[in-house]
């Protein structure tokens, strides 16, 4: 009896911080006349168009405070793509949605951190998590776009593709007449590779296959020139010789239009083929990140390892797949040492004491791993020479 | 060793399509159009194809869990698409499927060792009094804990579901298990942990797998034997190996090219397969990859290639090396 009290009781304290936490967001959410001051800022590196500083999203539910993403800092360079991978769960997803301010609120809220977006358009720098809602408007789906998992639920089934390709030029495209916005949209079908790309505008989302549906939301994504992509598992619902399209159209887009790619996915192949920054996350932290070479060819951290390891490959044949052993840990009740520690087949004492803090292995490269804090690589030559 | 456990002839299934107010049937989509096969004791068949190509149809059709419209499954000497439900009862426990999504395909109600020992009590497989043992025993085999089996599944991850899957199809000591895409929805950690649970069972219980998948790089990791689907229809059946190595398909060659390979270095001459995959309702006359195909002459299109055996077992349906 004296647990179930003892449960009851922990609920309600949570359910108590949860609602001042709801409290103090919709209060901030509500402020009008914002001062371009508070969410004006400077960007740290001169060739990046997004930096991501110590994010930090939580949600509050009804079971505790899971903190989806936890400290996660990275620049988007102009023009490059960098891949972001992780298990279902680490935080991938989240990152992203934060970075469009389209998190379920007010249960899931950026609890800390800076998001620096490089505004060309209007040549200023600004804090996306300050920005009020007019001026995060303004950027969502014009300057940064997204490309979700599913193309077989983003679209919406009652309108036709041309009503909903149209909208997003109409809205960001102040003036421009419905006919010019017509032929865009048709201009734009063109681009990704769609033959009799007028009939398809006219025609409704359950007409279209799989690859077809991917197209048209990589279309709707390019249609205001976005200066950043974000594709959140582009590829992930469709077959391999789809994905193989895909994949292609996207790296062509990339270098016609010039702009930078955040490619969230789960498949260290595609990772591979796209990205020339990688970086791998786990239960909502960063364990490494580097350029593409740094990552595959001299991985640090042994979930990368690992990760690299499980994966069957056509060269060679081994006769047991490698395993990571155990699960991901519970996110509402993360440990103060090392989330991977339990489930490392290098694990030291200090492991069981602080988070380890990400250390610099060269200019580009950094893993959060003790076992990089003598600089001596455990793994020399990396996993595909042995 | 070398007998065959199943024997698959001349499997079509239709469904038909029906339109109208009085529901006539105006056409057929040829889900698995005229496939032979068969499988040897303890050896894992691979089966790979797009979505829609009809693998996941044959897996079902084998064990009649839908009806086929005609052909042959001959399964310990017996027919089965020719018994009745009655007699095709004690055959169950032969054969098993586990199924592509472990968080539908278990009954939310139903606690873990009620799922597993549902079919071993139906079949009256162990005597009352060894049954919880029994259920213990094969839970551990596909390790999980003694503890599980009064939970219920939304308190397991997808690899554990996965597990229970496995468990479940076990329970009745098959011969034969079909897994149908089996990993597709787990993390590639995951993956490789049931990939390796799959091989260990496999070699201690003499299992058969016939193992379906869209994933090249999990069926070549697994299988002894493979057979590439296009639409209804094998195109390309051979030993692992010499499929990998000799790759004749125009289709099975795009299909391999089509896999990313984890390493940034290599820039791969990709064979980019245009359009999509026809409607199976209304396949393309001739050879039914000819709209896709990049090798694609004149004679395809109007005449099917035979589907026949170009040395050491390895089968193709080309007319590329057919002159």
């Amino acid at each position: 009896m004296g647990d179930k009290k003892n449960n009851t009781a922990r609920l309600r304290e949570i359910k108590r911080f949860n609602n001042k936490k709801y409290r103090e967001h919709t209060k901030l959410s509500r402020r009008k006349n914002i001062e371009p001051s508070q969410y004006l800022t400077e960007m740290k590196s001169p060739d990046s168009i997004l930096e991501i500083e110590n994010l930090c999203t939580y949600f509050y539910t009804d079971v505790g405070t899971v903190k989806a993403v936890d400290g996660v800092t990275f620049n988007v360079p102009k023009g490059k793509t960098v891949g972001v991978v992780g298990e279902s769960g680490c935080g991938k997803s989240v990152m992203s949605l934060s970075v469009m301010r389209l998190l379920q609120e007010p249960q899931g809220q950026i609890a800390s951190g800076e998001i620096r977006f490089r505004q060309s358009s209007e040549n200023r720098a600004v804090n996306i998590p300050n920005l009020p809602l007019k001026e995060m408007q303004k950027i969502r789906g014009n300057e940064i776009s997204m490309i979700f998992q599913e193309p077989m639920t983003t679209l919406n089934p009652v309108f036709s593709i041309g009503a909903q390709l149209d909208e997003s030029i109409l809205l960001h495209n102040k003036g421009i007449s419905k006919k010019d916005a017509a032929k865009r949209s048709i201009e734009m079908l063109e681009l990704v590779g769609i033959a009799r790309a007028e009939g398809i505008y006219k025609g409704y989302p359950h007409e279209l296959s799989g690859g077809m549906r991917q197209r048209v939301v990589i279309a709707m994504a390019l249609s205001c020139n976005p200066e950043i992509i974000i594709a959140d598992e582009p590829t992930t619902a469709l077959d391999v010789t789809i994905q193989a399209q895909i994949l292609d159209l996207l790296r062509d887009l990339k270098n016609k239009i010039n702009a930078s790619i955040i490619l969230i996915t789960h498949d260290l192949g595609v990772v591979a083929e796209m990205a020339d920054f990688v970086v791998v996350m786990y239960a909502g932290r960063i364990v490494e990140q580097g350029t593409a070479s740094d990552i595959f060819h001299n991985p640090q951290h042994p979930y990368t390892v690992g990760l690299m390891k499980s994966r069957p490959t056509s060269h060679g044949q081994q006769e047991k797949l490698y395993s990571i052993p155990g699960s991901v840990p519970n996110p509402t009740d993360l440990p103060d040492f090392c989330y991977f520690k339990n489930r490392c087949e290098f694990c030291m004492d200090i492991c069981g004491q602080k988070y380890p803090p990400l250390y610099k292995l060269s200019n580009t490269h950094k893993a959060a791993c003790y076992l990089c804090k003598d600089e001596k690589s455990k793994f020399e030559g990396g996993v595909f020479s042995e | 060793m070398n007998e065959n456990i199943i024997t698959v002839e001349n499997l079509k299934k239709y469904f038909p399509i029906k339109s109208g107010i009085l529901q006539k049937t105006i056409g057929n989509v040829k889900a698995v159009d005229d496939v032979s096969f068969s499988i040897r004791k303890a050896q894992t068949f691979g089966l790979v194809g797009e979505s829609g190509c009809g693998k996941t149809t044959i897996g079902r059709t084998i064990l009649r869990l839908t009806e086929p419209t005609d052909g042959k499954c001959i399964i310990d000497g017996k027919d089965i698409f020719a018994l009745k439900k009655s007699q095709l009862r004690p055959l169950r426990t032969k054969m098993q499927i586990v199924f592509q999504d472990p968080y539908s395909s278990l009954d939310p109600r139903m606690p873990v060792g009620e799922i597993i020992g549902e079919a071993v009590r139906e079949h009256n497989l162990v005597s009352k009094s060894d049954y919880r043992d029994y259920i213990v025993n094969i839970m551990q085999s596909c390790e999980l804990r003694p503890y599980h089996i009064d939970r219920y599944p939304h308190e397991f991850s997808g690899g554990q579901r996965q597990r229970i899957c496995i468990a479940r199809a076990l329970a009745v000591n098959p011969d034969l298990i079909v897994l149908d895409e089996p990993v597709s929805a787990l993390d590639v950690s995951i993956q490789a942990q049931i990939i390796n649970l799959l091989k260990e069972l496999q070699a201690k219980r003499g299992l058969t797998f016939l193992f379906i998948s869209h994933d090249l790089s999990v069926v070549e990791y697994i299988s002894e034997v493979v057979a590439v689907m296009y639409l209804g229809s094998i195109v390309e059946m051979a030993s692992k190996k010499e499929l990998f190595k000799h790759t004749m398909h125009p289709y099975s060659k795009a299909l391999l090219s089509a896999v990313p390979v984890p390493n940034p270095d290599i820039k791969m001459d990709r064979v980019i397969l245009q359009g999509d995959i026809p409607s199976p309702a209304n396949p393309p006359q001739g050879c039914k990859f000819h709209t896709r195909c990049p090798d694609c002459m004149e004679m395809c299109k109007t005449k099917i290639p035979e589907y026949k055996d170009y040395g050491s077992g390895h089968y193709c349906a080309c007319h590329l090396y057919n002159k």
